[in-house]
């Protein structure tokens, strides 16, 4: 047993099982001639271990090693380095320089890098080859983004440059973004193509400025042949990571390379985001993405089954399509705990083993979606006091909110259109009725109208 | 005899899949084992979230994982984030190149936006490396109010996991395994006298251990039904 494993039986009988987890475990040890290096994954844990640890594992360690010689023992930081984002191509990357040692009253600290870290070389692709357009459910809520995508993966830089996709959390922006570069790369394997998260890229400019290779990063980006970029309103609030990313773009677009970005939102309603931004982001094409409706849901958990090699009743499918209507990632996540609950129990997926399976999920939202509720949600969403929905008032500033309510009513709940009605304030079930089908087709025609309800859907049905 | 003056050190418990006490089927340490091996992404998708009110053993199963993960030769860190958070987040920074991190008390970052946002990158990160993240909460998401939704629709992507609370007679097998541990000999019937006679929390429980077992240890007493009895009096 090594000097460091014995040191940690000895921790491990000293600490809580909390402390020894967070602190002392993840401590990676090298003991090399007469030294033990300790290597703490960040800057935080080493200064740690170094005010509060070390001087007990020093003592513990010269105990363990009675007449023989204690190891030195040092504490450091693992260092990643720059690690640009992978592309499907080797890239050769220089190791950078070694930062400055820190003193330390009790250690003497030194900057790690590992033989496994150094990114002489990017590895593989970061794409993800389960998401292709293969994978992508169609319906009516994505088919023109799925479309606009298709064309520039089959055309890139010619297309639609870029290519700016918006929309809902967990409503498939990232699966189109991967889909493209899948098929990017099948059609021309020798494309330079990097998807990341827009955070990735702050990371990387950071870690490039503080390495003193801000021109190596500036290389990495503006040779791609393909930047796909996700969750761009992170670069909210971050100007030099978004003036940076305003001369890649423009590199990017002046060498007719593709860019393809999305976000949560309408580009021009990101705040904090710089207006030349906004507008450059405008000058291909932008696309919403919207939440899918039912006959999509239940396909996507029929297709999500499928490459789970699970067989998916389709009235189970509808079942949960029709109960869990927010987005994709917790369609996903339910039918994980239905499968999860059918494998553990040896019992074949069916309705009832569904509800078993999500049992607390439905219980909450039976408790959510009552009309109360439902009315409650509504005035808190229009900032109109709930009373006004059950008066009389037929303002437009009411009377919208009123109809949205009601047909949130009829469509969430199991009440009859007269009850409905009656908790409206006594009315008949033809204006629950009418307002239903007024709701219907200003979601058709007004995006104003629809974003609001899916947003109340959403709020209503998580 | 003279009376001997306990040392005031608590035993360190060690927390492991070994001395949890299962009480449902299907098994959370099954579902745990599997996703710390990094066995059949599809299944959870890289991402578990177990979720359950006050001792349920949601501290224990994830620093269960971490003590499984380590002895399997994974890289393994445990966050009990109503500590953390009071830290810089930078704490979290290059956590993506583990291979397992397990987040406890995941609600107490709800609200604070640089926190869900630190987690939030990375879990992204994390996934993008294939690692996996456990993370806890007393209550379900759609009850936390996260501020940053992306970050909970995350969470609920994975495998979700409701812990109940231990019925009585598993909070006896608990109390029973717990003495074990401590090398205290206690007899089945004293533990069905406790969860007769004291409050039934299974916290409040472990305390009156702690107790039964300063005195046991201070009057060279065997704990039994009467000494428990006279000591709870």
């Amino acid at each position: 047993m090594t000097l460091w494993n014995q040191c940690l039986d000895r921790l491990e009988g000293e600490l809580t099982a909390q402390q020894f987890n967070t602190w002392i475990r993840p401590l990676h040890a090298v003991q090399e001639s007469g030294q033990l290096r300790l290597i703490a994954p960040n800057q935080f844990v080493h200064d740690w271990i170094a005010k509060r640890f070390l001087e007990r594992i020093l003592n513990i360690c010269d105990d363990l090693s009675g007449s023989q010689s204690t190891p030195q023992i040092t504490v450091e930081i693992k260092e990643l380095g720059l690690e640009l984002e992978k592309t499907n191509k080797p890239v050769q990357v220089p190791v950078p320089e070694k930062p400055t040692a820190q003193p330390s009253q009790l250690l003497k600290t030194k900057r790690n890098r590992r033989a496994d870290d150094a990114p002489s070389v990017a590895q593989k692709t970061s794409l993800n080859p389960y998401f292709t357009f293969d994978t992508f459910v169609e319906g009516k809520s994505n088919q023109l983004a799925r479309a606009a995508a298709a064309q520039v993966a089959e055309n890139p830089a010619h297309a639609y440059n870029p290519l700016f996709v918006y929309g809902g959390v967990g409503l498939g922006k990232t699966h189109l973004l991967h889909s493209i570069g899948n098929t990017i790369l099948a059609n021309n394997p020798r494309a330079k193509i990097a998807y990341l998260h827009s955070e990735k890229f702050v990371q990387d400019m950071v870690k490039a400025l503080q390495q003193n290779a801000i021109n190596r990063f500036k290389n990495h980006y503006r040779s791609l042949d393909v930047l796909l970029i996700d969750d761009i309103q992170f670069f909210a609030g971050k100007e030099r990571s978004q003036e940076e990313f305003f001369h890649t773009f423009n590199a990017l677009l002046e060498g007719q390379q593709q860019i393809v970005l999305t976000c949560d939102r309408y580009p021009k309603e990101v705040s904090g985001l710089e207006e030349r931004l906004k507008s450059r982001f405008g000058w291909g094409l932008t696309i919403a993405v919207e939440p899918p409706e039912l006959e999509t849901r239940a396909a996507i958990l029929m297709r999500k089954a499928q490459l789970m090699e699970v067989d998916l009743p389709n009235e189970v499918a509808f079942f949960i399509a029709k109960r869990i209507r927010s987005n994709i990632r917790e369609l996903e996540g339910a039918l994980r705990r239905v499968v999860a609950n059918a494998n553990f129990t040896g019992d074949a997926i069916s309705v009832e083993l569904t509800k078993d399976a999500l049992k607390d999920l439905l219980a909450l939202q039976d408790k959510l979606v009552t009309i109360e509720n439902i009315q409650k949600t509504v005035s808190e969403y229009y900032k109109i006091r709930r009373n006004d929905l059950l008066a009389k008032t037929r303002t437009r500033s009411i009377a919208r909110p009123r109809q949205v309510a009601m047909s949130l009513s009829k469509e969430l709940t199991n009440h009859s259109l007269p009850e409905i009605g009656s908790a409206f304030g006594g009315r008949d079930h033809t204006t629950v009725l009418h307002a239903f089908k007024k709701v219907g087709e200003l979601r058709n025609s007004d995006n104003r109208v629809a974003e609001d309800y899916n947003n109340l859907l959403r709020i209503l049905s998580t | 005899m003279s009376k001997q003056i306990p040392l005031p050190l608590r035993i360190s418990e060690t927390k492991r899949f070994d001395n949890y006490v299962e009480y449902t089927t299907p098994t959370v340490v099954g579902a745990l084992k599997s996703i710390v091996e990094h066995e059949d992404d599809k299944a959870h998708g890289g991402v578990m979230f177990l979720w359950g009110g006050e001792a349920t053993g949601k501290t224990h199963l994830l620093n269960a994982a971490c003590h499984y993960g380590h002895a399997a030769g994974k890289s393994v860190i445990y966050l009990p984030m109503a500590e953390i958070k009071n830290e810089r987040v930078s704490v979290l920074e290059q956590l993506e190149t583990f291979d397992v991190v397990c987040l406890d008390d995941i609600q107490e970052i709800a609200g604070n936006r640089s926190w869900e946002e630190g987690v939030f990158h990375l879990f992204n990160q994390l996934r993008a490396r294939k690692g996996r993240m456990i993370a806890s909460a007393n209550k379900n998401i759609s009850l936390i109010h996260f501020s940053l939704l992306d970050f909970a629709t995350r969470l609920a992507w994975g495998l979700v996991w409701h812990l109940v609370e231990a019925d009585d007679e598993t909070k006896q097998k608990i109390l029973v395994t717990r003495a074990q541990e401590r090398g205290l000999s206690m007899a089945e019937d004293v533990a069905e006298y406790m969860i007769r006679h004291c409050s039934r929390g299974l916290n409040d429980l472990l305390d009156t251990l702690d107790k039964i077992d300063t005195a046991s240890l201070a009057e060279h007493k065997k704990i039994t039904v009467p000494f428990v009895k006279r000591l709870l009096a």
